[in-house]
């Protein structure tokens, strides 16, 4: 019995880190860009969350992860607009965008301490204290939207990538902005949008984990554990953000239970950081982009 | 014969604090500096601003009422963001240039460890209101005190407690693991072996770990008859949540956390039943004083005190009496403030009654309570 | 890692590009001329003033490391902190426990460091965004490794009771004393870091600072540079680290998270990335106007956020960068 609790809940924490990790995923496929502000925007998502959910009580779920999404998405495109759009002109170096994005990070995560205070909040829905039984284990009902969300984001990405001219003209602008600019793509409004969308879902990731346990200006620490997850997925593949979730998410788990409890995020990174050893860009960095 | 002599002089303490209004012309008012040094940022801000907020409102009174005659207090204060060398950066930069004449607060233990260093070697008095780390007064300290019960005492008396009225075999201690976590744990753990029970299973658990499951099914295999969670209230809110997913229906004590808002939020119908020991909790204090604080409070914001608002208030009247008896003995210094501090003797303050003993430790009551329902009960005063 | 392209504004790049022995000249002056302030400005001011010196001095020494590897090599760190922390606890145990005076602890403190810093560095065969991520890991593992080692570290409690500076029968008894120790450190490390920039090895690292590809296509060993320059970085916040104990009297695991990696990154940065002086001026500059703002303590976390973004958005070299190109546009007098 304890061993499937263990299983499942190193299942459901890596859900977790995976629904976080497509953000970075996204991101980076997208722009070439690894976003430290992704788990802060996953942050303010939660937040905005919390916002309509007092705001309108009684509102649908569904409708508040939306309301989130949106919130999130004008709030991706204006941060790119003003903070990473003259960095992105200047093609500044790796280094400058990533600390960058971990000032807009700063910035987001003090901003929001101090418009809702220091102190978590909890979603006033009846949704934080359900639970059902799956396999004899008790899992918070929310499970079920992140059992919908989470598939549909997969297939969704996919789609967009592969199928959609937007999609398509975002990876040719990643891979090489100045071909995507002579076949008619404006780099400009490509990476805009990529923004929004990562912030969109970014905040449905806030939003859905919100339930499970609290929200508060330094939640993006788990950001760093979803960071680890898109990495030993390879960071861009979209389907080994979900997969290296999963196998952070077990390895802290087993891990921690075998060894001691107490170095759970050292076990987390030692995992990480063992698989780049062996495969130095992710486990599916071999597959098709 | 040695105690007659104090009374007298004290007594004659009392007659000269009297006639000082009367005496002192404005060249005798002194302006005495206070450092303030809290968590006003990160993650545990709330004990800060808690603390702040009371400690002004103590100020306030203390001014309107002219305890200290035409003397005036100052309070300096500093963000410490719970690091230990941010603390120890803002108490030398108070003694240095600020040149206060005691520094109150340090909230976590580390910062207090960190503090003391610094005021120590100044000799300037510290006065921490809910630092409750054991070793703070077991190294000699000269310039410090507390009125928060050190961690020995706390979760010393909260086991013995707990366990007795519960009639508890066996306890399964889950610790966050940090100084403060930690020391808590080892108490509870010795004087559960003291009184015959079991210790069942203890675990150490990561301070940002938001998944406990794991550690609970381990804990529900053991069947332990009680459970005793020593933590943040973010830490137990989330892990009596979750008991409650895993539907493991052992009585549990839950640290000082049921008294907050939060980690009743948090953990939602599952901290029904929840027990906890507090720094202070407001009602449980009959006195006159006691209740004059808790009526104000209301009448003022509305609501209740919170345990820090309680503490941080009464700290500020505790510093502020020895600074009365120093400025009546004449000694209004640094070591005289220090003087009088740690000879402060049932001070009648709105948390109890207060005294400090010679190394810096405080005997006051404890009071220990249960969460029905949304509401908390008092379950026993410890005087 | 996206290719850098060869037209990217690298740190290294000074604008008009004076001839290496006037870039030469103008280094040393500039270290004459802000040594000479970092020496007196606080003696002269005493007081606490001159113990936010001591603070400024072991960031500076620190940050000074990180240029090195960041602003020069390009090898992001974002754990720096774990080796501030190794300097430390290293230095305070051989004190206590061996009762080793000061120098040869610092010795100690160093090599950990730089051990440490190598152990990591043998993760620069992943490529650039990875190795940063890895860096991370590595910050945290270090974090907890001192929190829970408590036989050795004395766990979250800290260590107390740190003994004066002492060195051949001489005892930093004063606050001065402790400057004094610091601001040699300071100086000499200050000193051979421009010697090394202006040498092989720094054009070395700048090549690889600037594009790692071209750098390992003229011929540049670039692995073997890049792991220098991290074992190096990591060397000098190791003798920055082993000050802490003294400066504060106290050393506990929560001096060294995530949040001092962040600091001492947004000092040279906000100072100009590739500049040593830049590094010096965003040390004290982080350290110092915090206290003149202490009545805004809440802002401060945000205003930092907001320095970054503006320093990498308005002026991507820094305070550093500025004040070179206002020392151009002067030297250039009135020429039409």
């Amino acid at each position: 019995m304890t061993f499937v609790i263990q299983l499942m809940s190193g299942l459901a924490v890596g859900c977790i880190y995976g629904l976080v990790a497509i953000g970075f995923s996204m991101i980076y496929r997208a722009m070439g860009l690894v976003n430290f502000a992704q788990a802060d925007i996953m942050m303010i998502g939660a937040f905005l969350g919390y916002a309509i959910l007092v705001a309108a009580p009684g509102i649908p779920f569904w409708l508040a992860i939306i309301g989130a999404m949106l919130g999130a998405a004008l709030l991706g495109f204006v941060i790119e607009r003003v903070a990473i759009r003259p960095s992105v002109a200047r093609r500044a170096d790796q280094v400058y965008l990533v600390l960058l994005t971990l000032g807009i990070g700063i910035v987001l995560s003090n901003g929001a301490r101090l418009i809702w205070g220091a102190d978590p909040v909890v979603y006033p829905t009846g949704l934080t204290h359900q639970t059902l039984t799956l396999a004899g284990y008790p899992l918070p009902a929310v499970y079920l939207y992140i059992a919908v969300v989470m598939p549909a984001l997969l297939v969704g990405l996919h789609l967009f990538f592969t199928r959609t001219w937007l999609g398509l003209a975002l990876r040719a602008a990643a891979d090489d902005p100045d071909t995507a600019a002579t076949m008619g793509v404006r780099p400009a409004l490509a990476t805009s949008v990529s923004f929004a969308l990562a912030s969109a879902i970014g905040a449905a990731a806030g939003v859905l984990y919100a339930p499970i346990s609290y929200v508060s200006f330094d939640m993006g620490v788990i950001g760093v554990k979803a960071f680890a997850a898109a990495v030993v997925g390879t960071l861009g593949s979209i389907p080994g953000a979900v997969l290296g979730g999963f196998i952070i998410g077990l390895g802290e788990t087993f891990g921690g239970q075998l060894i001691a409890t107490e170095y759970q995020d050292s076990i987390a990174f030692a995992i990480m950081i063992g698989i780049l050893l062996l495969k130095p860009t992710g486990l599916l960095s071999g597959a098709r982009r | 014969m040695v105690r007659g002599l104090t009374a007298r002089r004290s007594g004659f303490g009392v007659l000269l604090a009297a006639a000082l209004p009367l005496l002192a012309t404005p060249a005798f008012a002194k302006e005495i500096k206070i450092g303030f040094i809290c968590p006003l940022s990160g993650a545990v801000a709330v004990y800060g601003n808690d603390s702040l907020e009371a400690a002004k409102v103590a100020l306030d009174e203390i001014a309107k009422s002219k305890m200290l005659g035409e003397h005036t207090i100052k309070l300096v204060t500093a963000d410490t963001g719970g690091n230990p060398s941010q603390a120890a950066q803002a108490v030398q930069r108070m003694i240095d240039a600020d040149e206060v004449h005691a520094v109150f607060g340090g909230c976590t233990s580390p910062e207090t460890a960190a503090a003391i260093e610094i005021t120590e070697a100044a000799k300037v008095p510290l006065l921490s209101h809910l630092a409750q780390d054991t070793s703070l007064t077991q190294k000699g300290n000269k310039y410090f005190a507390r009125i928060a019960q050190t961690a020995k005492t706390f979760s010393s008396s909260a086991a013995q407690w707990v366990l007795e009225s519960r009639k508890a075999k066996s306890v399964y201690i889950l610790a966050r693991n940090d100084n403060y976590g930690q020391s808590l744990a080892d108490a509870f753990e010795e004087k559960s072996k003291e009184l015959g029970v079991t210790v069942a299973g203890r675990v150490a658990y990561e301070p940002n770990g938001r998944e406990f499951k794991p550690i609970l099914a381990k804990m529900a295999e053991a069947k332990p008859d009680f459970v005793s969670i020593l933590g943040f209230y973010t830490d137990t809110g989330l892990i009596m949540k979750q008991m409650g997913e895993l539907q493991i229906a052992i009585p549990t004590f839950a640290n000082t956390s049921p008294a907050i808002r939060q980690f009743r939020e948090i953990a939602g119908p599952a901290a029904n039943g929840a027990y906890g020991a507090l720094y202070y909790f407001a009602g449980s204090i009959d006195t006159a004083r006691g209740k004059e604080f808790t009526a104000n409070w209301q009448a003022k914001y509305k609501r209740q005190p919170t345990q820090y608002e309680g503490m941080g208030y009464d700290g500020i009247y505790v510093l502020a009496d020895a600074i009365r008896r120093a400025s009546a003995a004449g000694k209004l210094t640094s070591e005289g403030i220090r003087d009088a501090l740690l000879t402060t003797k049932g001070f009648e303050g709105a948390t109890g009654t207060i005294t400090i003993q010679p190394n810096g430790d405080v005997v006051r009551p404890l009071p220990f309570v249960q969460l029905t329902g949304d509401e908390l009960k008092l379950d026993f005063l410890m005087k | 890692m996206s290719a850098a392209p060869a037209n990217a504004v690298t740190p290294a790049q000074s604008p008009a590009q004076p001839g290496r022995r006037g870039r030469g000249h103008r280094d040393w002056i500039v270290f004459a001329v802000l040594m000479a302030i970092a020496w007196l400005l606080p003696i002269w001011l005493g007081g606490f003033a001159l113990y936010l010196g001591c603070v400024v001095a072991f960031h500076a020494i620190a940050a000074l490391g990180l240029q090195i590897m960041v602003g020069l090599a390009g090898q992001l760190s974002l754990g720096h902190a774990a080796f501030l922390g190794i300097g430390a606890y290293t230095t305070v145990l051989l004190e206590k426990n061996f009762g080793l005076s000061f120098p040869v602890a610092c010795l100690g403190a160093v090599f950990a460091s730089a051990l440490a810093g190598l152990v990591m560095a043998q993760l620069v065969r992943l490529s650039g965004i990875y190795f940063k991520i890895a860096t991370f890991g590595f910050g945290i593992i270090v974090h907890q490794i001192i929190s829970n080692w408590v036989s050795l570290t004395g766990g979250t409690a800290g260590v107390k009771g740190v003994p004066p500076i002492s060195f051949l029968g001489w005892t930093a008894t004063s606050r001065l004393d402790l400057f004094i120790a610091e601001m040699v450190a300071l100086t000499v490390v200050y000193a051979l870091l421009i010697r090394l920039t202006h040498g092989r090895i720094g054009r070395a690292f700048r090549a690889i600072g600037q594009n790692e590809v071209a750098a390992r296509s003229i011929g540049v060993p670039t692995h073997r540079y890049q792991i220098v320059a991290i074992t190096l970085g990591c060397a000098i916040a190791g003798l920055g680290g082993s000050f802490i104990p003294h400066v504060f009297r106290f050393v506990s695991p929560e001096t060294f998270t995530w949040h001092e990696s962040l600091l001492i990154l947004i000092m040279i940065t906000v100072g100009g990335l590739g500049s040593l002086a830049g590094a010096v001026i965003g040390a004290a500059l982080l350290v110092v106007l915090p206290e003149y703002l202490r009545d805004f303590a809440q802002y401060k976390m945000l205003a930092y956020g907001v320095f970054l973004i503006l320093a990498l958005v308005f002026m991507p070299r820094g305070i550093a960068g500025v004040g070179s190109s206002l020392a151009e546009r002067f030297g250039r007098g009135r020429r039409p």
